[in-house]
């Protein structure tokens, strides 16, 4: 557990979104479903699109995914992650057919690439939220 | 079912000179520029009736309350960050074709300059359609439109061949197109090496690619297409609005093509104009990032989603260059930000041959687009 204060943006879980962060809490993904035509959403949402349902259930992940795409920060936006600017950002394809951004951790930047394969890491920010974050797999 | 094409028309247009500092407050910029639209339309104040004011930070009571208006019967609240102008411009063509105003003013006022820390806290998840993309992304540092249209930049070069080079394109002419503006914070064209030279933001953005922080404020008339004598009415011809189904951080990342909201505005504004990209003279792109231009050359159907990088190779942007006109006025990204309204006002300087030194010749109809789904086609 981190001793410094966190510096950075930390997400606000509500009551539509609190399943989310439970689970990363206890270093597991998992993704609303709707209960009724089984789509997949995220970010979290009270109906689903598809067929208007608003009952879902909150479906474990425990895959990796592929680069979908990336960036590399190199001027500051936000006054958190000055220290650690440049940083990556990343969009994951999950094998499930949803997307989800991270860091890319312990990589390197040829890591970087549309298509790498990464797995789900978890960082203990606070006491309270957990972050998945992304790391290459072994090639 | 009541036809809007050509019924209604923008008949007049004012606005404040782009700073870094205007010195005034939002409401004070809009009323000013209010003024000058009024007088520019041949109107007394007392006839506007219809009222949308459209910076966040003021409300439409304060704004009739100074303009001393006591006619007004119609106004609504348009709550759209970027497409907001063409919206309230559907609105007002709406309301007068069926006699719920005569004269609608619309007017943007924004201090992205000196209200920067304003600008800033929105973006950090102080508004309602952040508040998500605050606690998926922001967390991550995907803080800023800029970043996340860098990752939209990647994907399309990872998918179609799109180049640095493109951005290069675009910045080169629209700061061209500023230098010939008066009302432009920026007056000095740069060099694709000047553009190469500047540091990456985000990559593949550079620091040139994001809009200007500027104090601006632009307003307009909408009336009835016999409304005016004073100029030659621009007609508005074609418009639409459509909303992304999208999250807003997954929205330019080309996950669907078919949802593209500009793609399904464009379709229902150039069926109503009667018109094609084949006809437009211009288009005024919505460019708070330069790659977000891309992807409105495909959505309006001056190219396909594949072809935009070999469009761009052999088309010049030039108000001058005989291809296609884009961001005429230098927009966001070299005349400064203005969150849309200066995009209409240079299509109704085009169209009736007041663009000074940046005319296109000729320039008889064009799109004015904002790629979040809005599309309005205007005409002389």
């Amino acid at each position: 557990m981190p001793t410094e204060p966190y510096r950075k943006p930390l997400p606000a879980p509500t009551a539509e979104t609190a399943p989310y962060w439970a689970a990363t809490k206890q270093h597991r993904l998992v993704f609303q479903q709707c209960a009724d035509c089984g789509r997949k959403r995220h970010y979290p949402q009270v109906m689903c699109p598809a067929c208007g349902s608003f009952a879902a259930t909150w479906e474990p992940y425990e895959g990796g995914g592929t680069i979908f795409t990336w960036t590399v920060v190199h001027q500051v936006q936000t006054p958190g992650f000055a220290d650690e600017t440049p940083y990556n950002i990343v969009v994951v394809q999950l094998e499930n057919g949803l997307r989800l951004t991270g860091n890319l951790r312990n990589g390197t930047r040829a890591d970087l690439r549309r298509g790498r394969r990464v797995r789900v890491i978890y960082e203990e920010i606070t006491s309270e939220i957990t972050l998945p974050q992304f790391e290459p797999e072994p090639e | 079912m009541i036809e809007l094409r050509d019924q209604t028309a923008i008949i007049g247009i004012g606005d404040q000179p782009f700073t870094t500092n205007s010195g005034h407050t939002e409401l004070e910029m809009m009323l000013r520029a209010s003024l000058r639209a009024i007088e520019d339309a041949g109107l007394q104040r007392g006839q506007i009736d219809g009222i949308i004011g459209l910076s966040p930070s003021v409300t439409a009571e304060e704004y009739v309350a100074n303009l001393g208006l006591k006619n007004i019967r119609f106004s609504v609240s348009v709550l759209r960050f970027d497409a907001a102008c063409l919206i309230a411009l559907q609105a007002a063509s709406m309301a007068i074709v069926t006699d719920q105003a005569r004269y609608v003013l619309i007017a943007m006022g924004r201090n992205f300059a000196t209200d920067r820390h304003i600008t800033y806290a929105r973006h950090q998840g102080a508004s309602p359609q952040m508040r998500k993309a605050a606690e998926f992304n922001y967390v991550y540092g995907e803080t800023t439109s800029l970043i996340h249209s860098a990752m939209g930049m990647r994907r399309q070069m990872d998918e179609f061949g799109l180049r640095e080079d493109h951005l290069a394109q675009v910045i080169v002419n629209q700061y061209r197109h500023a230098s010939l503006n008066p009302n432009a914070l920026i007056r000095r064209p740069i060099t694709k090496e000047a553009y190469f030279a500047a540091p990456y933001a985000a990559e593949p953005l550079r620091t040139l690619d994001n809009y200007l922080y500027a104090d601006s404020a632009g307003a307009f008339i909408v009336g009835p297409a016999t409304g005016s004598e004073a100029h030659p009415p621009v007609y508005v011809s074609g418009i639409a609005m459509t909303f992304s189904d999208y999250p807003y951080a997954y929205s330019d990342l080309l996950v669907d093509r078919e949802a593209s909201p500009a793609a399904r505005a464009a379709a229902h504004a150039f069926q109503m104009a009667g018109a094609t990209a084949a006809d437009m003279d211009f288009a005024q792109l919505y460019d708070s990032l330069t790659p977000i231009v891309f992807g409105q050359l495909s959505a309006l159907g001056f190219c396909a989603a594949e072809g935009v990088a070999d469009y761009l190779d052999r088309t010049s942007l030039a108000f001058d260059g005989g291809g296609l006109p884009v961001n005429t006025h230098g927009g966001h990204l070299a005349q400064g930000m203005a969150q849309g309204q200066s995009h209409v006002l240079e299509a109704v300087r085009q169209l009736r041959g007041q663009a000074e030194g940046r005319q296109i010749a000729g320039a008889r109809m064009g799109v004015v687009a904002v790629p979040e789904g809005a599309v309005a086609v205007l005409r002389r």
